[in-house]
């Protein structure tokens, strides 16, 4: 349907730049979510789609019109809040209706179409009740209903299941990324939630303090965080600091005390002699021998077991104030190592991911 | 610290405040009642016990011309203060609640001053203003003076409404294609509506009782309450007693429409 493309985007509140001359293209039907901690600059982000904050510099463009200039009600937009911002004076049908009464629509024509949302967003049966006599979930799919009928150029959710419950929350992320795919609507959708974000996003762009720190599909993201920030934000990082050794054609040694270590080569090598390297928990191996290789190989003493269900979060101290958590699966039949038990730890090399920013 | 129980930590004090409750109740409504049963005396004395009874001095209100042309100029005049000084109230608090501006806490504080300064400085001051410039036109010089009094209840009232306002309510508004004046006539000011209400009715009946300030602009023709303290310096009957009744008719009308209005407004949100 549309495009949303921000150009060096820079907006200054009198203490702080909340976005630092961002560059973001937000591709047609794709659903990009903008995911950091508070204070990132994400909502800023949406706020200045939506034209409710004009940029202090750079450029702003819908459907490949130059709109920073234009008031919010001038750039067909669809707008899901936290807090949903239903009327409180309108039933549910004057709720939904409103945006295509501001478009002038006829009677028939609105009707028609708010309860063909009403359908799509299974609330048939509600038109005649208050925002109030709805639950959250209700009250949710109202503000979707309302925000969609207009078909909008780009729908903007700020953090729109933040106020429900996990249980469902988790279905409705699943619901909101069905309904936009079968709508095939542009989408920005805001959280600080990584879970959803990797969940529902065709990409997510991270955050931090105005910048662009990534910006990939989530499995981009998970599985090669670019720097420290993302590698940490995202999941559960072992971040090892490791003395280049020497630079091969297609992997680096390095070594941490008596350890020997094979990572990946890539295109841009941090200059300098050493190198920060994550490494995802459940990409290490929990062996109870030494294994044959030299490299890429640790012994340790368990210093804390943390049962999760699935899985269970395993502490290993390798060396004097290295640790490594490592994620087992809680597999029938398996048995974890106790505390104080000495393991030997294994990955490939591939698991290692250089940090380069 | 944990909260127990009302019942448990008002054991052995129950007593006391259920007294203090009962006196305080008698203090505002035995007054009333005296006034009431008063108003049906049969004698000319102002008699509690009433002396039989009668609606003879119901009759009298409306035999005598000068209360009713009073009780005519007073409606007007609270009509159109209540209007003025719910509207001025209304953009004032958008003001002061909504923008961040040089002399904002001072305007604020101008806005509510009424409320802190006797009404007899008040009226004293207006008489004095208006001979310098040379303003004497009772009508309009009294209808200044009840907005300025009515003003400061109004602020009050419509500025905690819209401090409560969720903001985000106008900007789905224009999300959806509503530019600023109809966000402003669809969505503000209907949900602003409890507080521009409740400040109406506020702004009314002060305007319309008030005696004090009033009092000194008054020229040939009088407000009600000023009728009325003209008329007990002359006579000592009942007749005050069945308009005090009237009026009391009259606010409790008032406060029963504001409560339907404005609860139900509650209850929709």
């Amino acid at each position: 349907m549309s495009e949303v493309y921000l150009e060096k985007v820079t907006v200054r509140y009198p203490k702080v730049v909340a976005l630092d001359q961002i560059t973001l293209t937000i591709h047609q039907e794709e659903f990009l979510a903008l995911l950091g901690p508070s204070g990132c600059g994400k909502t800023t982000a949406i706020r200045v789609i939506g034209g409710f904050i004009a940029p202090d510099e750079g450029n702003v463009f819908i459907d490949r019109k130059r709109v920073e200039q234009l008031p919010p009600y001038k750039r067909n937009i669809g707008i899901v809040f936290q807090n949903y911002a239903l009327f409180p004076h309108k039933t549910v049908f004057g709720n939904i209706a409103f945006g295509l009464r501001m478009k002038k629509e006829g009677r028939d024509e609105i009707e028609k179409k708010v309860i063909e949302t009403l359908k799509l967003l299974r609330l048939s049966g509600f038109e005649d009740r208050y925002p109030h006599q709805l639950s959250g979930g209700q009250q949710q799919r109202v503000a979707l209903a309302r925000a969609l009928v207009t078909n909008p150029s780009v729908l903007l959710l700020d953090e729109p299941l933040g106020a429900l419950d996990k249980k469902l929350r988790e279905e409705m992320q699943i619901e909101l990324r069905g309904l936009q795919k079968r709508l095939g609507i542009t989408t920005v959708f805001v959280t600080h939630d990584q879970e959803e974000a990797l969940t529902m996003a065709d990409r997510i762009a991270i955050l931090n303090t105005g910048r662009i720190e990534q910006i990939g599909t989530p499995s981009e993201i998970y599985e090669s965080p670019v720097n420290r920030f993302v590698s940490d934000f995202i999941g559960i990082s072992n971040i090892l600091r490791l003395k280049v050794e020497s630079v091969e054609a297609t992997s680096i040694r390095c070594a941490l005390g008596d350890y020997r270590f094979r990572v990946p080569r890539m295109e841009r090598i941090p200059s300098g002699d050493i190198i920060e390297v994550a490494i995802r928990p459940e990409k290490i191996n929990l062996n109870s021998e030494p294994s044959g290789t030299e490299e890429n190989v640790v012994a340790g003493e368990v210093e804390r077991l943390i049962y999760r269900g699935a899985v269970s979060l395993l502490f290993v101290k390798m060396g004097d104030d290295t640790s490594l958590v490592v994620q087992l699966q809680n597999l029938q039949g398996q048995s974890n190592p106790r505390v104080g038990e000495r393991v030997h730890l294994s990955w490939p090399a591939e698991a290692c991911k250089i940090l380069t920013g | 610290m944990t909260l127990l129980p009302g019942k448990v930590q008002l054991k052995g004090v129950q007593l006391p405040f259920f007294l203090i409750s009962i006196l305080t109740v008698l203090l505002i409504s035995v007054p009333l009642v005296i006034v009431i049963a008063t108003s049906f005396n049969a004698s000319s004395g102002v008699n509690f016990p009433p002396v039989g009874f009668s609606l003879k001095w119901y009759g009298n209100i409306f035999k005598r011309s000068a209360f009713l042309e009073s009780a005519r100029w007073s409606l007007l005049l609270a009509a159109l203060a209540t209007f003025f000084s719910t509207m001025v109230g209304f953009f004032s608090s958008l003001a002061i609640v909504r923008f961040r501006f040089l002399g904002r806490g001072l305007l604020n504080a101008i806005m509510l001053s009424p409320l802190i300064i006797p009404e007899v400085v008040t009226g004293l001051t207006f008489l004095y203003l208006f001979n310098r410039v040379r303003l004497y036109h009772s009508f309009f010089n009294i209808f200044l003076l009840h907005i300025l009094l009515t003003l400061p209840y109004s602020i009050r009232v419509i500025s905690a409404n819209l401090y409560r306002f969720n903001l985000s309510l106008e900007e789905a508004a224009m999300s959806l294609g509503a530019n600023r004046l109809k966000t402003f006539f669809l969505v503000t000011v209907p949900l602003t509506r409890p507080g521009l209400i409740t400040a109406g009715i506020f702004s009314f009946v002060i305007s319309f009782n008030n005696f004090t300030a009033t009092l000194f602009l008054v020229t040939r023709r009088n407000t009600l309450p000023v009728e009325i303290f003209s008329y007990i310096r002359t006579e000592n009957d009942p007749t005050i007693a069945a308009i005090s009744t009237l009026l009391i008719l009259l606010t409790m009308v008032l406060v029963i429409i504001s409560e339907k209005v404005v609860g139900l407004e509650r209850f929709t949100r």
